[in-house]
């Protein structure tokens, strides 16, 4: 399998083979020496060439997040088969995500600034969600008009609601 | 002024405090039931309905619960913590730091109740909560607050008329604000009008009052701290300084002892004025008296805090000193068993936050679970810490999980000990502040100890993407691994899954069966 990751601005091509546990790094043609040990959920070793990396990683709504050694990056990862798939339904999704406005925590909704018919610009505060003892804005995305609020002051929320619609 | 309630009886008979409540939870809650053990005191801790499985109830000897996970409904309830405290037959009650240590109400509940609060009177703590009085005795002992306007500005020319008097640049600040908002920096009277404008209707949105003060303003502030003993007997000590300058949200993420920045002889009246302003406040317990020191080296009073600090662990690795044994020595009525010249510095000390938020994203706080801990160690190392491998940090409480504290014989050794343990301490599962203190630990300001407030937003800012050609490597296998092997596994190869096969493996034959 092959598979397709990004860091910042660097890219990378791992080529797995699941049967014999080889892999190539950039299309190489040379098999890597490679020895990696799953010890946790989320926390890796690897022998990478003799050197020792313990590698512990998160999952967020983005990408995965992993830390080495207390140096952390974030890498997007796409295997080719969906790859191929989001080829062909990535304009329709644009289209609908375009301007819905989720909550990236679960929080409590202390205050909304804005109001249905609003014109709002990039990063105009939204709304403030409380979450552990502090206030965090919610800014917007995108500018246009605010045409729907979903969520009320007050309300708890868990992560992922959605919170207005933008268009 | 107010009558202080020294409490007499102890001053000629101290008692002996046999049993302790311990009213927190996370870190603070397992360090203070570590010192009650360690002084042979029995101790019961309080919990939430989210804090079952918390570490300071696993630890603990005896546990109550308070009710429902929200703080308003548990932690912050005197009712029911005043209830247990009868029923655990406790005769004193810790409050930690946050939730109900600086509430003067509280404080009086537990003394109506016959019971030992561990910290200042009541009085004490409400008159130190009010800055106007604060600051007042602060300036009784010779010492200026940041000079300000003690009302709120009505007018644009009376808030023209305040700068010119307290000189520019200075601050709006909204009366009722907070975390940087309704706060504008004016360096000249010709942006006044509209700063004035921006700060009044920024206030009024954000906090439904739209009132600012006005005082000067302190570029590149450092924030630094005097830790303070003081018994019924009225003897005073200081513990020396903390530097906590490196600050995100207006908010503390790591401190050193002493300031890399103040000279000694500074250091030495800004102690001995810190003395004087706890012995002007009649007070007793640990505490730390603020300050904001500018470019100049001229140090203003900020404010005192009546409990034991998030911090107070670097000033017990350079003194030696157990301040929450002190605090409860102290509570009993004993004297202080040692006088500033037998308190010897020893080495420097760093302290860095270990918390649930994603640096990468203006330090948004995470929920999550911790999927994989392991914890620093070695020469030098302590760690204080509130969680376990398997521990949910909700939303319900901050989300400080643990302190990692170092010491070393000097500056230089204990940044690079503190280097080493950050790259040992692995967390899995949730985005961590370690990569944001291991980012300060390495910069230029930092290691040179010229730096101030300011250069959290500096570092923020700053992505010169450094050369880590093998840890990218690294990462990128690390991550493909861990997405391969959370796919949902198959049915039949469900009930193995073997810690050390390999991941690609696993799938490979698992995409095998399929």
């Amino acid at each position: 399998m092959k598979y397709f990751c990004k860091i910042n601005e660097y890219e990378f091509q791992l080529s797995v083979n699941h049967e014999t546990d080889e892999i190539r790094i950039n299309g190489s043609h040379e098999t890597t020496d490679i020895d990696l040990v799953k010890i946790d959920e989320g926390l890796f070793h690897l022998i990478l060439e003799n050197k020792s990396f313990l590698i512990s990683v998160s999952n967020t709504n983005i990408y995965f997040r992993a830390s080495v050694g207390g140096e952390e990056f974030n890498v997007e990862i796409e295997d080719n088969i969906s790859r191929l798939k989001s080829k062909y339904v990535e304009t329709e999704k644009d289209a609908k995500s375009f301007g819905k406005v989720h909550s990236p925590m679960p929080g409590l909704v202390v205050n909304i600034y804005v109001s249905v018919g609003d014109d709002v610009q990039l990063n105009t505060p939204l709304l403030a969600l409380e979450a552990m003892k502090m206030e965090n804005e919610i800014k917007s995305p995108v500018s246009g008009k605010i045409t729907d609020i979903s969520v009320t002051t007050g309300q708890n929320i868990p992560s992922e609601t959605l919170l207005m619609t933008i268009e | 002024m107010v009558l202080f309630s020294i409490p007499i009886d102890r001053i000629f008979k101290p008692m002996k405090i046999n049993k302790i409540l311990i009213a927190n939870r996370g870190e603070i809650a397992l360090r203070i039931l570590r010192s009650c053990k360690e002084m042979n005191i029995r101790s019961a801790v309080v919990y939430s309905d989210i804090d079952r499985t918390s570490l300071h109830v696993l630890y603990s000897e005896e546990a109550y619960s308070i009710g429902a996970s929200p703080s308003s409904e548990s932690y912050l309830r005197i009712d029911k913590i005043m209830d247990v405290a009868k029923i655990a037959g406790v005769d004193a009650i810790h409050p930690g730091y946050g939730f109900l240590s600086e509430n003067a109400e509280f404080a009086k509940a537990v003394a109506d109740n016959n019971m030992l609060f561990i910290g200042p009177s009541p009085e004490t703590i409400k008159i130190l909560g009010d800055k106007t009085k604060a600051k007042s005795i602060a300036s009784s002992c010779g010492v200026d607050s940041i000079p300000g306007t003690s009302e709120p500005i009505e007018s644009i020319k009376s808030a023209l008329k305040n700068a010119e008097e307290i000189g520019y640049p200075v601050l709006l600040k909204a009366a009722s604000g907070g975390g940087g908002k309704g706060m504008r920096i004016v360096t000249d009277s010709s942006t006044m009008e509209e700063m004035f404008r921006i700060a009044s209707s920024e206030s009024e949105k954000s906090f439904g009052d739209s009132r600012v003060f006005i005082e000067k303003y302190i570029s590149h502030p450092h924030h630094i701290e005097f830790q303070i003993l003081a018994d019924f007997h009225g003897n005073v000590v200081h513990l020396g300084d903390r530097e906590c300058s490196i600050q995100r949200r207006y908010q503390k993420i790591m401190e050193e002892s002493p300031s890399p920045f103040i000279t000694d002889d500074v250091r030495s009246k800004m102690g001995a004025h810190a003395v004087e302003i706890v012995k002007a406040a009649k007070y007793f317990s640990a505490g730390t008296v603020e300050f904001l020191v500018n470019s100049d080296m001229d140090y203003y009073f900020l404010e005192v805090n009546t409990r034991l600090q998030v911090e107070h662990t670097i000033t017990e690795m350079r003194t030696g000193i157990d301040l929450v044994k002190e605090q409860i020595r102290i509570a009993e009525g004993n004297e202080l068993s040692f006088t500033q010249e037998d308190i010897i510095f020893s080495g420097h000390a760093i302290e860095c936050r270990i918390t649930s938020e994603d640096t990468s994203k203006d330090f948004l706080p995470a929920t999550g679970k911790i999927t994989s801990l392991s914890e620093p160690g070695g020469a030098g190392i302590r760690n204080d810490s509130g969680v376990r491998q398997g521990s949910e940090i909700s939303a319900y409480y901050d989300p400080l999980m643990s302190k990692l504290v170092v010491w070393g014989r000097n500056r230089s050794e204990s940044i690079a000990r503190c280097i080493r343990a950050l790259s040992e301490y692995a967390i899995a599962g949730l985005p961590t502040s370690i990569p944001f203190c291991k980012k300060v630990l390495k910069s230029k300001d930092f290691l040179k100890g010229n730096y101030d407030t300011t250069l959290s937003d500096f570092l923020l800012k700053d992505t010169v993407p450094v050369d880590h050609e093998s840890e990218r490597t690294a990462a990128v296998i690390g991550a493909t691994a861990y997405k391969v092997d959370s796919k949902p596994k198959n049915l039949f190869n469900g009930s193995s899954t073997n810690g050390n096969i390999s991941a690609w493996k696993r799938s490979g034959r698992e995409s095998s069966l399929r």
